[in-house]
């Protein structure tokens, strides 16, 4: 009488027997008998001959550790894969370095080198501790907040403001804006309100920006105003910087 | 003084020269005169061999007037009680080779770590057939890139040792046929007769 438990051992040895010969088949059946076996050459001269018949028989008996061949290719193929992508990588830093730098390139600021040359960055700066005042409402030019910035290509112009401002009556406010020669700089004409604040002691700053500006010597400056001459509006402390980057 | 030094020096080049050259691979008997139908044994031996552990030719001759029976490895590798790889042969059948004309390789080797073999002997022992009238070279061969050299002799260290490989000839004459060997006897037969004839009339007009 044939148990469950036998049965289901009889299946599962001859499905591990299968299996086995199923994986063992094809690692033996390469070549077939007549065939050339590169792994029989072992002279790799293209032919099994009387020379590969003396390495054989020279060493016939012979033992030593063995060495799984087919493990070690595997090993050499996974290590010139990963030397290849290390070669495609640097090939690809290379030609990124080897892009010429022209003295185009140079000009249009697509390059630079590391060790940037004094004014490859255009800048300009200026500040002031004396206080001004206006009760005007025509935009003029705050003292001392103007720069001149030389734009050898098209750039992104950056204005950089920061002020102590006050008001010397309430109910009334700063507006201020930059100009990068005759052009708004953003947000536009309008300006932005700085203060409508009567302490004395308070800052206030805002970045400004004027994109695509074409190459040529622009003056920037910072503009202001107070939206009824009732009362004056203050500044005192101030600085103004100015930044272009390459468009 | 002088003179002895230098004939002792001449006599030692010369016969180191004669004996760098006499190491050989033949085919013996050198020459061979066959009917057609006649089997015959041809050797392939070595002389002179100084540590052979391995050896190996390729011979060809004409496929219409030989064919080959058999190969069989020859004593002389196996004089010093050491085991042989037993022959090598290429192409692997006789059939093969007959339709060729010739062996590609024939290699044997020597096996395990033991010294090579010194002195002169057989190598291997070819049974061939006659086909037919005519005259055939059993010559060493080469072909590059993959049958070559013609013959090889090697050394335990897998060393080449330097050699001269001298071909044979075998030729399979004309065979007398049955009606011609009968004519001829008949003929023969008549003329005793005749001449006995002649002789007893001469001796009965003597008397």
């Amino acid at each position: 009488m044939i148990l469950k438990k036998d049965l289901i051992f009889t299946i599962l040895a001859t499905f591990c027997i299968t299996a086995i010969l199923f994986t063992a088949i094809p690692i033996r059946s390469t070549p077939s008998p007549g065939e050339y076996d590169p792994w029989i050459d072992t002279n790799d001269d293209g032919i099994i001959n009387y020379e590969d018949l003396f390495n054989l028989a020279a060493r016939y008996g012979t033992f030593g550790t063995s060495i799984n061949k087919t493990d070690l290719l595997l090993q050499l193929q996974s290590k010139v894969d990963s030397l290849n992508a290390s070669i495609l990588d640097l090939e690809a830093r290379v030609n990124a370095l080897e892009e010429p730098v022209t003295t185009e390139r140079i000009a249009d600021d697509a390059v630079t080198n590391a060790k940037l040359a004094a004014g490859a960055i255009p800048f300009n700066s200026s500040y002031s501790t004396t206080p001004q005042s206006t009760t005007s409402i025509d935009w003029p030019d705050i003292p001392d907040m103007s720069v001149s910035i030389t734009l050898a290509s098209r750039s992104h112009v950056i204005i950089m403001f920061s002020s102590r401002a006050w008001l010397a009556t309430t109910g009334n406010f700063i507006r201020v804006r930059a100009k990068v020669g005759p052009s708004d700089a953003y947000p536009g004409s309008a300006g932005i309100p700085l203060t409508d604040q009567t302490s004395m002691w308070w800052s206030y700053s805002y970045v400004f920006y004027l994109p695509n500006v074409n190459a040529g010597v622009y003056t920037v400056k910072i503009q202001w105003r107070v939206a009824t001459s009732a009362s004056a509006g203050n500044v005192a402390e101030r600085t103004l910087s100015v930044i272009a980057l390459p468009a | 003084m002088p003179l002895l030094l230098v004939i002792t020096t001449l006599i030692a080049s010369l016969s180191g020269v004669a004996k760098a050259s006499s190491t050989s691979i033949e085919i013996a008997p050198a020459s061979l005169e066959r009917l057609p139908g006649n089997s015959f044994i041809i050797n392939v031996t070595v002389n002179d061999v100084a540590s052979l552990y391995l050896w190996m030719f390729r011979l060809r001759w004409n496929k219409t007037v030989l064919q080959l029976n058999s190969i069989e490895e020859g004593p002389f590798l196996k004089k010093e009680g050491g085991s042989t790889s037993g022959l090598m042969l290429s192409p692997s059948t006789i059939s093969e080779i007959n339709s060729a004309g010739k062996i590609n390789e024939l290699a044997c080797s020597l096996v395990g770590g033991v010294s090579g073999v010194d002195g002169s002997g057989t190598i291997a022992t070819l049974n061939f057939t006659c086909l037919a009238m005519g005259s055939t070279a059993l010559e060493f061969w080469e072909e590059s890139p993959y049958f070559e050299p013609s013959t090889e002799l090697l050394n335990p260290n897998g060393d080449s040792i330097s050699h001269t490989a001298t071909p044979g000839t075998v030729s399979v004459i004309p065979e007398f046929s049955d009606f011609i060997l009968t004519a001829v006897l008949l003929l023969a037969t008549l003329f005793v007769v005749a001449l006995g004839k002649k002789v007893r009339s001469t001796r009965l007009k003597g008397l």
